[in-house]
Order: C-alpha cells, then structure tokens, then sequence
C-alpha cells in the first residue's frame, strides 16, 4: 500500500508547479493593440439598444462611472462586450449585423473561457480567487449561466429566487428539498450560498468552509462544544447522520432511529435488540421504536457537557 | 482606359473604405441622430396586501408563520436609489424588506459610495414550528427551565398505564421557536486593491424543542417522558477582514469570532415514576438534571491567497487556525439528595480547547492550449487539547454512584483528527468540443480513540464530456474509491474510557460493542459513483435534459453494521420557451436509497458461540427509500403589458420500506412502510393597470400526508415507560390566498 506523507505530497506539488510553470512560461501574455472603441461608448449602443433588459444596466453597479472599476469608466458597454466596430455595420446584402466580439451566456459562440476572462478581469479576488479548481469552472460553465447582470437585482444574488436558479441544473437537490425535512431554502432564511461557494472553495462540495463541521457549527452554534462526553460521528462529520438538502426522515436524518444508531451500537441488550413490526404496541412496549426512538432516552447524541452524561442521558 | 479607371477605382477604393467605415461608425453618433425617448425604468417597488390561511397546520408554515388560520399582512419592498451612472457621484441606498408581515420576515438596508465605501444593516427572523398536537403533564415554569407535576399526580411504576391521572392532566403545549437575527457592518475600500470589512451579528434563539427527560441507571429500567426543552440562546459573531486584490495576486487576511451563550444551564424535572432505584428517586421526590448547551467561543484566522505565477499558472493557499473553547461550570453529578455521591468532581469545569489548523495549498495550470490540470494538498488538524479526567458519574439521577473500580467511573474522550489529502487532476480537450478529464486522490485520516486510527482511501475518477452535434452535450463520470483502515481495535471505547481498576489485569478482554460490529464512517469500503447527464436543444425553444447518479458503498469487510448503502437519481427535464411570451417545464426525478444492515441480538448470558451464530441471533435490515417528484410550470403573458400568469405545481411521493429477516431465536414481525405525499400549487395572476401599479392575486393550495408508525395514534400513555407528546404526523390540505398591490417607482 502506498504511503504518501505531507512533506512529499508538498515536494510533488512544488514539483508540479515549477514544471507546469517553466512549460508555460512563453505562453500567452501578448498584450492587443488599441482597440477601435465606439466614440460615444454606450450612448452608440443605446442608439438601437434602447429598450430593458438591455438599459437595465445603467441602475446596476457595472455601470456606475464614479467607480474606477466598473466596465463603465472605461469602455461602457464595450469594456465587457469587447471593441466591435464591425457591429456597427452590417453584412453586406443583408440587414444583419455581425454580432459584438463577446457574448454571454450558455448559448453564446464565444467560448466560455473567453467570456468568463472577461468577468474574472475585474472579479478574480475575494470568493472567486479559487475559481480555476472549481466544479463549476470545470465543468465549462460560463458566469452568465447563473447571474443575470442586465437586471436591477440578479435573481441569483438574492435570497428569495437564488434556489430557483441553481436547481436549474442541481435537479437531485431541487428533489430533496420536497421532501419530509429540509432548510428553509424557500423562505429565504438558508440559501444555497449560505454554504457553499460556488466560485470554488478551499473545501469539499465547495463549501464556504474548509471543514463541513465548521459550516455547520455557523448556524448551530450550540452544538460546537467542545463537550465533556462526545460522540465519536458527530465530532467527526455532521453527515454521518444527516443529509443536508432534505430527508424522508426527520431532523434530515439519513435513516431513522434505531435503525440508525444500530449502524454503529450493537452493544448487549436493548441496543442489538431487533426492533420491528413486533415491538410495535400491542406486542411491544414502543419506546425504542416511537416517537423519538432511541432519543426518547439518549436525549443528548450532538454531545453532553453534564458530568453524568456519559450515556447522552443527561 | 478601362484600365486606368481601374486602377483610379481601386486606388479610390483604399481610401474610401476606411471612410465608409468611419461614416458607418458616425451613423451611430449619438450626437447626429435623434434623441430617443427613455423608457421608464422602475428599480424600486412595495407591495402590500392581506391573505388568507384555510387551516392551522404548524407543518405548513413550519419556517414561513403561516401555521395559523386567518388573515395575514403581504407586506414586500424593495427600494433602490442609486445616483445616475454618469453623474460622477456613486451614491447608493437600498432598503429590501420580505415577508414583512410574517414571523418570517427579514430586512436589509444598505448606504454607500460605490467604489469608496459602503454600510449595512440587516434583520432577519426564522421561525420553526415543530408540533401543535403535543400535550404535557408538566406544568412548565416561566422560564421553561423546571417541569414539576401536578399535585394530583399519580406515578406508574415503570408504566404509563398506571397513570391513571395521566390524561387528565394533559395540557397543550405548543413546540416552536425562533432565530432572530440582527447586526451591521462596513466594507471601506482604503486604496487602490485594498479593501476592509468587518460586520457584528447577534442571533436570538428562544423558544421550545422537545428533549427525553429520563431516570434510570441502567438500559434496564428507564422510565422517559418526552418534555418541552427551553431555548433561550445568543450567539454573537463578530468578522473583520483585509483584502487585497492586484493584477497577479489576491489575498484576504481575516479573523472571525463567535461566542455562543445559553442563558439556561440546565431543565429540572420532576420524575414521573416509581421504579426498581433508591426511594428518593421516585415521585413525587425525585428530580433530574438535565444539561442544556454550555456557552462556547471560536476563534479563528484565516488567510486565503492567489497568485498567478506565470500566464497561465496560478498558485492557491488557505490556512486557518481555530481555537475553540468551552468552559461552563460543570453541573453536579446528581441532584437528588437521596443518592449517594461522595466521590467529587475532579474539576469544576472542562476547561474545554480544540485547536483546528486547515491548510490547503493547490496549483491550477492551462499547461498547453489543451491541456490544463490541477493539484490540491490538504491538512487539517482538529487537536482536541480537553483535558482527560476520571468522572464516577451518577446514571440518570438514578443510582449511588459507584467507586473508582465500577463500570461507571468513566474518562472522557476528547476525539482528535487529522487528514491528509492530495488530489491530482488533468483534462484533455479532444477535438469537436469533447474532453476528458482524469484524476486521482489520496485521502488519510488519523483518529483518536477510534477503532481504526488510521484510514486511507485512494480514489480514481474519469469524467468524459462530449458534443455528438452542436444541439447535443453531454457527459458522464465514474469514480471508484478504496478505503482501507489499519486493523479495527474493536474494544478501544470501552479500554480508553474505563479506568485501570475496573478493566483488571486483562483489559484486552473487555468488550462493549459486539466484536463483529464495524462503524460504517471508518469501515473498509469499496465506493463506485457514476455520474452523466445529457442536454438537447431540439431547437431555440425546445430543451430537453436527463440527469442520473449512481452511488455504491460496499463495507466489504463488515460483518455486522452497515454493509451497503445505494443511492440512485435520474431526473428528466424538459422546457419549452414557446414564445417570450409563453413559457412551460416540466420534470420527473426517481430516487431510490437504499441501505443495508446486518445485525446480531445479544445479552451478558449469550454463549459465546450463539453471538456468531447468525441463524439464531442475526437479523437483517434492508431499507429502501423510493421517492417520486414531479413538477410542471408554466408562465404566461396572457394580455401583453397587461395581465401576466404563472402556474406551478409539484408533487413527491415518498415510501420508505424496511425488508428485515431474523434468526430463529427472534421475533420479527413486518414494519410499516413510511409514507409521505406532497401536492402543492401555486398559481399566480398580475394584473397591471398602469405601468407602476399592479394587482397581484396569488392562491396556493398545499396537501400534505405523512403515514408514519413512530407517530400515528401514538398517545401520551401510549409507551409503556415513556411518557410521550402525543404530537402525530403531519396531515393537512391548506389554501392560502392573497390580494396585494404593487407600486412600482
């Protein structure tokens, strides 16, 4: 079996780097010439393009002028869009126009990458800085298939309508959150981004956080402990148990008590007991098989501060 | 001369091209054509109206305050104020306010100089509603934090059927709480690239969950009642961060601390039984203690940086370092002064610390055009520095406590981590847009007092994505991993957590867990997961995709445990863009989950041959989830700028089954299936009767039945010795319906 030790996994990275950085060392780079902007920058393209969603630009941040970062101080329209004189013209022996030099979105001809380097120009720091080793950046997806930036709000950055758009594609979520438990995703008090960044993250599943323990202990503070009697899954993933996007079960348990603590429990007695049909009142006694099943009693699984707690019972 | 006037026109020709161009070009000059007039554009717009809920249900508005029956305020706004884009000035406010007349309400206010500064301040409350059928003999103090019974109390003994008072002194409770949440902060651009923030949030938590209030020093005797546990929590969080942002790098140096209170230490309630335990601890005497969260900080720094080594090549690094603590004074072993407890605490508080250190560091690389690959190392130790002591504890308030030889003189096991993680991965592009991509990962886990200290999985993955026309795209992944653990030490618990004097001279003999049972998070599993979805664009309208995910787990080497777990997803989906105008989708997504245990019923007076003897003692477990879903949605425009329309409905249907077998030694009978049917609707009508004025109608109709044999008919007195909420299964049909006007500005 191969054992790999962190100083030699950083030796194979730097190793990596240094070759991938000497083999792209003449690559790219090449600055283009002046471009043959429009002289009246976006007031030219208003001349036709006049109407919403188009104009909708003008009440966003992209095009405030007083921001020396916006697409506006420089080259309105065409700071994204790209210099297109030939737009300006049309073809010849026809009353279509060529199209601007970049477009956006999932239907566009300019390649994804290209359109996502016009994006990233401006937007590579913060959230985004990881966005290369990213799913979604992988996965070829341009920006303009989530944000919609010719609106006054971006359906995607805001709370109410951010789900919609990322169950688009995320169809097996879009099917668990109709399930019997779920976040509040619908009413806007959890939304996606609330756990995830989808721009990449230095974390699994392109979580906000780098541990997923650590995202949950955001919102579930009481659980951070640390307490005097833990419980070895819970310390270890929140999803041993749980299922974050929506459950069959209650409390987004993956499988329901006992059938769950028996996964790990099969300790004498009550705990390797097989509870079915017949434990079941009138047969049966219930209460490791109702209501809150083995919680009825084990009362304090997420940990236990309480001297006597060692059973979770206190 | 034909000729020459060739070569005039072609020497005409070079000039005058360039001019046509430029002439073109001058077509477009705002200044020479004619001014146009602007459309309106609204940013900023209020709606406000009543509504109406058909039926108290707390499952229906379990996290939006719809739960009761009767009338409620639409209350939404959203205002935006932003200086004109070439004003020079980028002066901006925003007010966003939802659900303004519900439990559920939020709001966000914002200020600031785009590009120089800007300010926020935020409110947001979440309600959840948990039961409205529950029902208590406790009489609940203010607080919620003491639960006494009433004075005509009559106690079972082990038995709620005893109670023959019980029923009678039932008294509804309702089981809810809230978060509300409130704060501000700042981001401040300091110069060119730099940029600092910082932002103060406190969340309240208050109200009730339920919690099992038990006595019983053993799994022998426990007599339970299921109680109103209080809420009354505050959790401060407090970020301040600087970052950086320039033509090659990027970084963001911040710390982040979050101070978590109760402002209950712990729920005194009074016992509700008679029992084979010391005489004080039965009614209408004994009392128990139960432990509610105990405040806690985190502290952590963080720094997460970027730097683009070549054109192509870019650099990554996240480090953290956390420190988390908690240091509650402990509550005493018992409360009951009737139980013996001579042997002391051998501290006041825990004195709690786990120190977390994360870094990652990756490289991302376009090594050629067609090639581009990533390498990612992950650290990340969570060293649980809690201090180790011996703890003779009290079970349940119900039992002398033992001495230091007893199987209750128990030590703490303060549970560390340490991974590391390396992940390669390359992609190819192919010619007519495919691509394929390879990697490969190697994750190793160390644990403490764990039954496997160390685990290591080695996982390949090839993810092919391929156009078979411009109207086609598609992809599929499989991934296979193989976690193998250094030998399972399956009486590590029981060694590490009893002291040398009850374990004797042989603890390896020692043994708590059944000897087979493998812990499905670090078992040996082998895991295939394949993936693939494909996309066709029958035409500019017409979208058609089919998604689908396969995962196997198999704990290959689990005798008893968890041995396979399953889980199977294929959605279709289908829009239809008929015209701007028009617009449908529809989707169906089947999921099937499916997990298997195996099992072996046990005792102290088993014969050791009889607890691998699996005709006799085992059972089995398969249980399976199908879940249906599927959604239809249409919108409208019926009336161009006049009337708009929008229909939505979705339905899921979920049933979980258990398959059981047993061996002949044991009595097995059928479980019910689970059973969970959603239908919703939502239909929607705006009618605008002027440019800024619309009427909005929405009517929504939720039917909701969940089939669940933990819940359905079970009373209070329904367990033998737990005392339950009575609280059923969701079962409701709720309409709501709703008149609002929106005034768009």
């Amino acid at each position: 079996m191969m054992k790999l030790q962190p100083i030699p996994a950083l030796a194979i990275i730097l190793y990596a780097v240094a070759g991938i950085s000497l083999a792209t060392g003449a690559a790219n780079g090449q600055e283009t010439a002046e471009k043959p902007y429009a002289a009246k920058g976006a007031q030219t393209c208003m001349e036709c393009h006049d109407e919403p969603p188009v104009t909708l630009i003008l009440h966003t941040p992209h095009a405030q002028k007083a921001d020396a970062r916006t697409p506006f101080a420089s080259h309105d329209c065409e700071t994204c869009h790209g210099a297109s004189p030939q737009h300006l013209r049309k073809e010849e022996g026809s009353d279509k126009r060529p199209p601007v030099s970049v477009t956006f979105g999932v239907k566009s001809s300019t390649p994804v990458e290209e359109q996502n380097k016009v994006c990233l120009g401006c937007h590579e720091g913060g959230l985004r800085m990881n966005w290369q080793a990213s799913a979604h950046h992988n996965a070829d997806q341009p920006c303009a298939a989530c944000h919609t930036i010719h609106a006054t709000k971006d359906p995607i950055l805001t709370r109410t309508t951010q789900a919609d758009v990322c169950f688009t594609c995320h169809v097996e979520q879009r099917a668990q959150y109709r399930q019997r438990s779920r976040h509040p995703i619908k009413e806007g008090a959890v939304i996606c981004t609330d756990c995830h960044n989808p721009h990449g993250s230095f974390g699994p599943k392109l979580l906000k956080e780098a541990s997923l323990n650590e995202l949950c202990y955001t919102c579930h503070t009481e659980k951070r402990g640390p307490f005097l009697w833990e419980h070895a899954p819970v310390r270890d993933d929140c999803t041993n148990c749980h299922t974050p996007h929506g459950s069959t079960q209650e409390r987004l348990l993956k499988v329901r008590t006992p059938y769950l603590c028996q996964e790990c429990h099969m300790e004498s007695f009550h705990p390797s007991t097989l509870y079915s049909g017949a434990s079941l009142p009138p047969t049966g006694t219930g209460e490791r098989i109702l209501a809150k099943g083995c919680l009825n009693c084990h009362n304090k699984v997420h940990g236990s501060n309480h001297p006597s707690g060692v059973r979770f019972t206190r | 001369m034909r000729k020459r006037s060739a070569t005039l026109l072609q020497t005409a020709a070079l000039w005058l091209l360039p001019m046509a161009a430029v002439a073109q070009e001058m077509d477009f000059d705002i200044g020479e054509a004619k001014p146009k007039e602007p459309k309106p554009i609204y940013t900023s717009e209020v709606e406000l109206g009543v509504g109406w809920v058909s039926e108290d249900s707390y499952k229906f508005g379990e996290y939006s305050g719809l739960e009761t029956k009767g009338p409620f305020i639409i209350g939404n706004l959203s205002l935006q104020i932003r200086d004109p884009y070439d004003s020079g000035d980028g002066e901006y406010y925003t007010l966003t306010g939802t659900n303004l007349g519900l439990e559920s309400r939020a709001i966000r206010a914002e200020y600031g100089k785009q590009g120089k500064f800007g300010l926020f301040a935020l409110y947001a409350a979440t309600p959840k509603y948990l039961h409205d059928d529950a029902r208590t003999p406790y009489i609940i103090s203010n607080d919620g934090a003491s639960l006494t019974l009433p004075a005509n109390w009559v106690p079972g003994n082990r038995n709620t059927a005893q109670m023959t008072n019980l029923v009678a002194d039932l008294q509804d409770v309702n089981i809810k709480y809230q978060r509300q949440k409130y704060g501000g902060g700042f981001a401040w651009l300091a110069a060119q690239g730099w940029t600092v923030r910082s932002s103060f949030t406190r969340e309240n938590k208050t109200g009730d969950q339920t919690i099992a209030a038990i006595f019983g020093s053993t799994g022998g005797n426990p007599a339970a009642a299921i109680v109103p546990e209080p809420i009354n929590y505050e959790t401060d969080n407090f970020d301040v961060s600087l970052g950086f942002a320039g033509k090659k790098g990027h970084f963001v140096l911040s710390y982040n601390l979050s101070v978590f209170r109760d402002n209950n230490d712990g729920l005194l309630f009074q016992n509700a039984y008679t029992g084979s335990w010391p005489a004080s601890v039965s009614y209408p005497t004994g009392y128990g203690l139960l432990g509610l969260p105990p405040d806690n900080k985190a502290h952590h720094v963080r720094f997460a940086g970027s730097y683009l080594i070549s054109p192509t090549t870019r650099a990554t690094a996240n480090i953290s370092y956390g420190h988390l603590t908690q240091n509650d004074p402990f509550l005493p072993f018992t409360i009951n002064p009737g139980i013996l407890a001579p042997i002391a605490l051998p501290r006041d508080s825990l004195d709690g610390e786990i120190d977390t250190i994360l870094a990652t560091f990756g490289v991302t690389s376009q090594v050629t055009p067609k090639f581009n690959m990533r390498a990612n190392y992950r650290f990340e130790d969570r060293d649980n520095n809690t201090p180790r002591d011996i703890f003779v504890v009290v079970p349940a308030d119900s039992a002398n406590q033992g001495t230091l030889a007893s199987s209750t003189a128990r030590i703490n096991q303060p549970y560390s981590r340490k991974q590391h993680m390396v992940e390669v991965e390359g992609a190819y592009r192919l010619s007519g847009g495919a691509k394929l991509t390879l990697g490969y990962a190697y994750d190793q886990l160390e644990r403490t007092f764990s039954e496997v200290s160390k685990t290591k999985e080695h996982s390949i993955k090839g993810k092919l994505n391929a156009n078979p026309s411009a109207t086609v795209h598609t992809w599929v992944s499989v991934e296979y991993a193989d976690r193998n653990g250094s030998d399972y030490d399956d009486n590590i618990a029981v060694i590490s957590s009893h002291t040398d004097e009850f374990l004797g001279p042989d603890p390896e003999e020692e043994f708590d867990n059944h000897p087979l049972m493998r812990k499905y998070f670090i078992a040996d599993r082998n895991r295939l997961k394949v993936q693939g979805s494909a996309n066709w664009l029958a035409d500019d309208k017409l979208t058609f995709t089919l998604v689908g995910r396969y995962n196997d787990d198999d704990y290959n080497k689990s005798t008893i445990g968890l041995t396979k777990s399953r889980q199977f997803t294929g959605t279709l989906d289908a829009s239809y863009q008929v015209s701007d105008a028009i617009s449908y989708q529809v989707y169906y997504t089947y999921q099937r989950l499916r997990y298997d245990q195996i099992a072996l019923s046990w005792s102290s007076t088993t014969p050791p041959a009889d607890m691998v003897n699996f005709g006799l003692r085992g059972w089995t477990n398969d249980i399976r989830d199908k879940i249906h879903t599927v959604g239809f949605a249409a919108e409208w425009a019926a009336i161009e700028d006049k009337l708009d329309l929008g229909f939505d409905y979705y339905f899921s249907r979920a049933v979980t089954s258990s398959d059981m077998t047993a061996g002949t030694a044991l009595t097995l009978a059928p479980l019910p299936d689970l059973k969970t049917t959603l239908h919703n609707i939502d239909v929607k009508a705006d009618y605008h009767y002027s440019k800024q004025m619309w009427l909005r109608l929405r009517y929504q109709f939720q039917s909701y039945r969940v089939t669940d044999y933990a819940l359905d008919g079970v009373e209070p007195n329904t367990m033998r010795f737990a005392i339950g909420l009575g609280n059923q299964g969701p079962d409701y049909d709720v309409h709501v319906i709703g008149l609002s006007t929106i005034y768009r500005f």
